[in-house]
């Protein structure tokens, strides 16, 4: 059985800055209330697997996801999760630029569940809605402080160092990582800053 | 070019430090006092731009977990050659002179 939907928002940010929070997998652990645990199984310029926990409406404890990340045409996302109870969910994150600082994410969901779930068919839509609003929620302190950073001239692991009207940061795959990042253990592609 | 933001010294909360926008030095500073001296700070993290708050024991940023020493203002919990930009203070009677020079 599939679930089919779509979610759109907008926010003040470049598609940059959206995408940087996208392919910033870490923050996921410190940020979110609904990931208990994010680990980077692999990532490369074009891709990211991901371990994470994560916590689901009725259960009462966290419970393991794995999520695909791939980067597709225009530099857009698409979103494989495999969830509990054989759940697949496919996403397609769609960036559009509306202006320099002004982005429209549509989120194209594609649920395969299994027919048992069928019953509960507008229950699971009303969850995933709610579930994708709080990670909005979380994240978007996050993406209009970067664009702030961004404007004000920053580099990631250096601060302020430009000036205002200096060429913007642009997001490159796979985003720099400390040498020790608690969830880098196992990526050989992933960028160390010494 | 040296630019020096002025700054009420009473604005200082000695528990919580001060965060604003400085347009001067186009930055947004983070002043703190720890053992009977004035800091000033950038508030962006350093590794990512994330919001920058003064604790007790160190700065933190929440985006990911970084911690920087109060006094050196070097990343003190992760593997990274990274310290948060700082600013130079002058005690001027009740006002703080900030500026970027040496």
């Amino acid at each position: 059985m599939e679930i089919k939907f779509t979610i759109e928002r907008t926010v003040d940010a470049s598609k940059d800055v959206c995408l940087w929070n996208t392919w910033d997998h870490e923050h996921l652990f410190y940020v979110h209330q609904q990931f208990n645990s994010a680990k980077i199984i692999h990532e490369n310029a074009t891709s990211a697997v991901m371990e994470t926990y994560i916590k689901i409406p009725f259960v009462p404890k966290y419970m393991r996801s794995i999520h695909c990340l791939f980067e597709i045409a225009d530099r857009n996302v698409l979103v494989i999760d495999t969830m509990p109870f054989g759940i697949i969910a496919q996403v397609e994150m769609i960036y559009e630029v509306i202006s320099e600082k002004k982005t429209k994410l549509i989120n194209n969901y594609n649920l395969d569940v299994p027919f048992f779930f069928y019953p509960a068919k507008p229950i699971m839509k009303y969850f995933i809605q709610k579930w994708n609003n709080i990670n909005w929620m979380e994240d978007m302190p996050l993406k209009l402080r970067r664009q702030k950073a961004v404007d004000l001239g920053f580099r990631d692991f250096r601060g302020i160092v430009g000036s205002e009207n200096a060429p913007k940061q642009i997001v490159r795959l796979p985003i720099p990582r400390s040498k020790d990042s608690i969830i880098n253990h196992g990526c050989s592609d992933s960028i160390a800053i010494d | 070019m040296i630019e020096i933001e002025k700054i009420e010294i009473t604005k200082i909360d000695k528990n919580k430090g001060y965060i604003f926008e400085s347009k001067i030095l186009k930055d947004e500073l983070l002043i703190y006092f720890k053992d009977d001296k004035y800091y000033a700070v950038s508030s962006f993290c350093p590794h990512f731009g994330g919001p920058l708050e003064f604790a007790k024991k160190e700065i933190r940023c929440y985006w990911h977990g970084w911690k920087f020493d109060l006094k050196s203002h070097k990343c003190k919990n992760r593997q990274v050659n990274c310290k948060l930009k700082d600013y130079k203070i002058v005690i001027k009677k009740s006002i703080l002179e900030i500026s970027n020079g040496n």
